[in-house]
């Protein structure tokens, strides 16, 4: 019972974050909460094992468990469709937020928005989002900046 | 767009979102409740099937071996008879068509060319298996049902073995030439590295007669020669840790 409880206090406090990433990474509400509960579950089931530093294993699992569903999604969806409802976020500012995301991030391959989300949204730097994904510095690099010339030429259409 | 800009977007999207954390955690606690207990369940399981093996060895020993363990007899025996009609029939994990991609998800690195195929699927004699190239190396992973095998027997040279809750895991590593089986020829000398090696195997042998095997190359192909100084793609230990994954075997609704 310690350990649950221990678990639902790190999961609260680590809950909004882990959401923003879903969200960056989905990029629609439904999306991210059912990524957010797969990794919380995930983690669940670790927990009390030796977890070093378990917000970063969360944020390690939640991209991960995101590259595995796109893997074995056959089609290609386009995220990104709506902002969740929140009284507290005025509802133009929304709309015109996802549609400057949209423009951004839409076509954008699974890993290359992992790299974009873990760089500039979780602040981590090129040697960490290669070790947490798997890949060398040199493909984190490269990822990021085709994403962002790909971004560049969007938004100047 | 330059970096600075993409932060402060991706700042501004996320400064909107004002998710329900509680309905979250609670919901991936119950998630997370399901899959230990689901877990639990098939270490019982196999805890119960290892008992009946261990017995069934006992009972074949010569008269006066087995008097000698009587007492071992007396304590085993209720656990026996308790505890397996709970026993879950279980079933391949994923369709044929899909082993190759579910290999495919539990891996980390380039992931290309996902295979899938199978023989006489559904058959006792079938089995079904799918491959991947990771990194340009090629990984395998095959799973057949065959009879439940005495714990460590009939390995290859070299192999190492470990009983553990739920499966007789072994694992080798070898410099010669592979298939489906696992890599063949002499074994390798243990190094740090498997440096030179030609590919490593781990397999999964569960109590109920599930066999998972799963090799990692050192090349994109399993006849390639000419691969000094590589190692296979994949550590014996995360081999073992592949076999051992609870995607493979999955019990009958």
């Amino acid at each position: 019972m310690a350990k649950d409880r221990e678990f639902e206090e790190f999961a609260i406090a680590r809950t909004p974050q882990l959401y923003r990433s879903a969200y960056l990474l989905c990029g629609d509400r439904h999306g991210a909460e059912d990524l957010v509960q797969e990794t919380l579950a995930k983690v669940y089931v670790k927990w009390g094992w030796r977890i070093d530093n378990p917000a970063a294993y969360a944020q390690t699992t939640l991209v991960r468990t995101f590259l595995s569903q796109r893997r074995r999604r056959s089609s290609h969806e386009l995220p990104y469709a709506d902002l969740p409802d929140s009284a507290s976020v005025d509802p133009v500012a929304a709309a015109d937020l996802r549609l400057e995301l949209q423009e951004v991030l839409d076509g954008l391959a699974p890993l290359d928005r992992a790299v974009l989300v873990l760089r500039y949204s979780e602040d981590l730097s090129v040697a960490e989002v290669a070790r947490r994904l798997g890949v060398t510095p040199g493909a984190v690099k490269n990822r990021s900046m085709r994403a962002l010339e790909r971004a560049r030429e969007r938004a100047t259409r | 767009m330059n970096e600075h800009e993409m932060t402060d977007l991706l700042e501004r999207v996320g400064s909107c979102l004002d998710p329900d954390v509680a309905w979250l955690v609670a919901g991936g606690a119950a998630r997370g409740r399901t899959r230990r207990r689901r877990a639990a369940n098939a270490i019982v399981a196999g805890v119960a099937a290892v008992a009946v093996v261990g017995a069934l060895g006992y009972a074949s020993l010569p008269g006066d071996e087995a008097a000698e363990n009587d007492d071992t007899t007396a304590a085993s025996s209720p656990t026996l008879s308790t505890d397996l009609p709970t026993q879950t029939p279980r079933q391949f994990g994923p369709e044929p068509a899909n082993m190759g991609r579910v290999l495919g998800d539990l891996l980390v690195g380039d992931v290309t060319q996902i295979r899938a195929w199978h023989e006489r699927h559904g058959e006792p004699s079938g089995f079904q298996a799918g491959s991947v190239l990771l990194d340009g190396a090629k990984v395998t992973v095959r799973l057949e049902r065959t009879q439940p095998r005495p714990p460590c027997g009939e390995l290859p040279p070299g192999a190492q073995c470990e009983v553990v809750l739920g499966g007789i895991l072994s694992w080798w590593t070898r410099g010669g030439p592979a298939s489906g089986n696992g890599p063949t020829g002499a074994p390798h000398p243990r190094d740090d590295e498997l440096v030179g090696a030609r590919a490593s195997t781990a397999t999964n042998a569960t109590p109920d007669g599930f066999v998972i095997t799963a090799t990692a190359w050192a090349a994109g192909e399993e006849d390639a020669e000419g691969v000094a100084g590589a190692a296979p793609v994949l550590t014996e230990k995360q081999l073992v840790e592949l076999v051992r994954d609870p995607v493979w075997l999955e019990d009958q609704q």
